[in-house]
């Protein structure tokens, strides 16, 4: 059963390295704001800190398009999970970019 | 056996409204349906129990279940447009979850803005008038003001008692959703201007969100020189200033948003900004924002890629071009079509009063407006640019 339309499709992949961060993080579990920020961090080693105002936008705008659900969790954060909906664009996103590694690492063992 | 309930502005006293459902559980009244427009509430006959309730408002229509609220023993009790009830019989001690409130929040700024766009009109049909009839007030010549008897004066009367019933409403629902947003919104507000030790200075900064770029480099560029921002008074123009030498690194982000948005500032907060300014508008939200940081460091910034922050400029872009430009072009044509052909053709002898007002004030007037907007659209353009991410 398909939970992405043809229009998040379009919208969605390809994706920006923010916003595939941000479903990546949602991936296993929901994290609230600054969780999302310190996990992308830790997943790069460092090399990428995400502004608050970049990710509370994209959280924003994946909720619109209800590829996340917010509750208030413990402390009332807010706390993002992701829906069936952002899981399948996440796949599919991950699938793009398994082709294009599997490409790009083929070019380059086939170059002189 | 049910029974349906009349509960005119509910949706103004949402806290109250939940915890009138949950009374009426506690009676043994099951909320089986409701109709937000009519403000009508059906409940059936049922087992008193213990329910928390909490009332969404959803633009979209979904009124989705996180599965965390779902495992917590939230389930939608009823919904109806974008309106829903949603329920947990769990003690409320063991409730560790809730919605969040951002659809509520929107709805309710939206309606405060409206009503805000009335209460200017009133205000200013009521200056023309009072400028048409002033004059006439206090001229010595005898006035002489005649009653036209007509059946049709009964439209009049109707239309001014309607007038009222829309104002006194207005004014009920301003003052109601700003006490709903205080209780649901809880926002918390940058420090109490304070009068601690230490030597101060204040400077004034007036328009600078035309250029808020410039601002946050102004206020990096004070703390670098040991004059560490210790409040912004209200209106946003004056600012204070102490002396802490030595001197801390500190990164500025100035934010404007449409509306007011808790959400996003309780984002900002957990990822360590600190609020320093937030402005009293209901729409057209400034606040400031700084972070502290080790020399040495990337400056922190909220907007890390150039298209987020070109997004953001425009956003501040478009309103003042939006608010400003009309003005613009409408002092122009009453100034070039009407008022400097009639001067020069009078000659500057024979102009009255008003005249030399309207003939010198508007050009003033229109620099300000229109430079304004050539301010926005350079700030803009500089947004657009790559940034570099050490300090200025």
């Amino acid at each position: 059963m398909s939970y992405a339309t043809e229009h998040l499709r379009r919208k969605y992949i390809p994706m920006s390295e923010t916003a595939f961060y941000i479903l990546l993080s949602l991936a296993d579990e929901p994290r609230h704001g600054y969780g999302i920020i310190k996990y992308v961090e830790r997943l790069t080693a460092g090399r990428l800190t995400l502004g608050s105002g970049t990710v509370y936008g994209t959280v924003t705008k994946m909720t619109r398009d209800q590829l996340l659900v917010v509750y208030a969790g413990g402390g009332r954060r807010k706390t993002y999970e992701i829906t069936p909906a952002g899981a399948e664009i996440l796949r599919l996103e991950t699938e793009r970019l398994k082709e294009l590694y599997t490409n790009a690492a083929a070019h380059q063992e086939g170059s002189p | 056996m049910t029974e349906t309930t009349f509960r005119p502005f509910w949706s103004f006293h949402i806290q109250k409204t939940e915890a009138w459902l949950a009374s009426k559980a506690e009676e043994g009244w099951r909320l089986t349906g409701f109709q937000p427009k009519t403000s009508r509430f059906t409940f059936t006959r049922a087992q008193p129990e213990h329910a928390t309730f909490a009332v969404s408002f959803d633009r979209s229509r979904n009124h989705p279940l996180p599965h965390a609220l779902e495992e917590d023993g939230w389930h939608v009790a009823s919904r109806r447009r974008k309106w829903a009830v949603y329920a947990n019989e769990k003690p409320s001690r063991d409730v560790k979850t809730t919605i969040v409130r951002d659809g509520l929040e929107s709805r309710n700024s939206r309606i405060a803005a409206v009503w805000w766009i009335y209460f200017l009109f009133i205000v200013l049909s009521l200056s023309m008038q009072a400028a048409i009839f002033l004059p006439l007030y206090l001229s010595d010549a005898p006035v002489t003001v005649t009653r036209v008897e007509s059946p049709l004066w009964i439209v009049t009367y109707t239309a001014l008692f309607l007038q009222i019933l829309v104002t006194v409403l207005g004014v009920y629902q301003l003052l109601a959703l700003k006490r709903e947003s205080a209780r649901l919104f809880q926002q918390k507000l940058p420090a109490e201007d304070t009068d601690g030790a230490g030597v101060k200075k204040h400077r004034m900064k007036p328009g600078w969100m035309y250029a808020p770029d410039k601002l946050e480099a102004w206020l990096e560029r004070q703390e670098n020189d040991g004059w560490h921002l210790e409040s912004v008074r209200p209106g946003g123009i004056r600012f204070r200033f102490t002396d802490r030498r030595p001197a801390e690194r500190y990164a500025y982000e100035v934010l404007f948003e449409g509306r007011a948005d808790a959400g996003a500032h309780q984002f900002h907060e957990e990822a360590g900004w600190e609020k320093v300014y937030a402005s009293g508008m209901v729409w057209q939200k400034w606040s400031i924002w700084r972070k502290a940081c080790r020399a040495g460091e990337p400056k922190p910034v909220m907007h890390d890629t150039a298209e987020d922050r070109s997004r953001a400029a425009m956003r501040v872009t478009r309103t003042y071009t939006i608010l400003f430009l009309p003005i613009v072009m409408l002092f122009a044509l009453n100034y070039f079509s009407f008022i400097l052909p009639n001067a020069l053709e009078e000659g500057s002898a024979s102009l009255s009063g008003l005249e030399w007002f309207n003939v010198t004030v508007y050009p003033f007037v229109m620099i300000f407006f229109f430079s304004s907007v050539v301010r926005v659209w350079l700030y803009y353009f500089r947004e657009r640019k790559p940034k570099d991410s050490s300090f200025t």
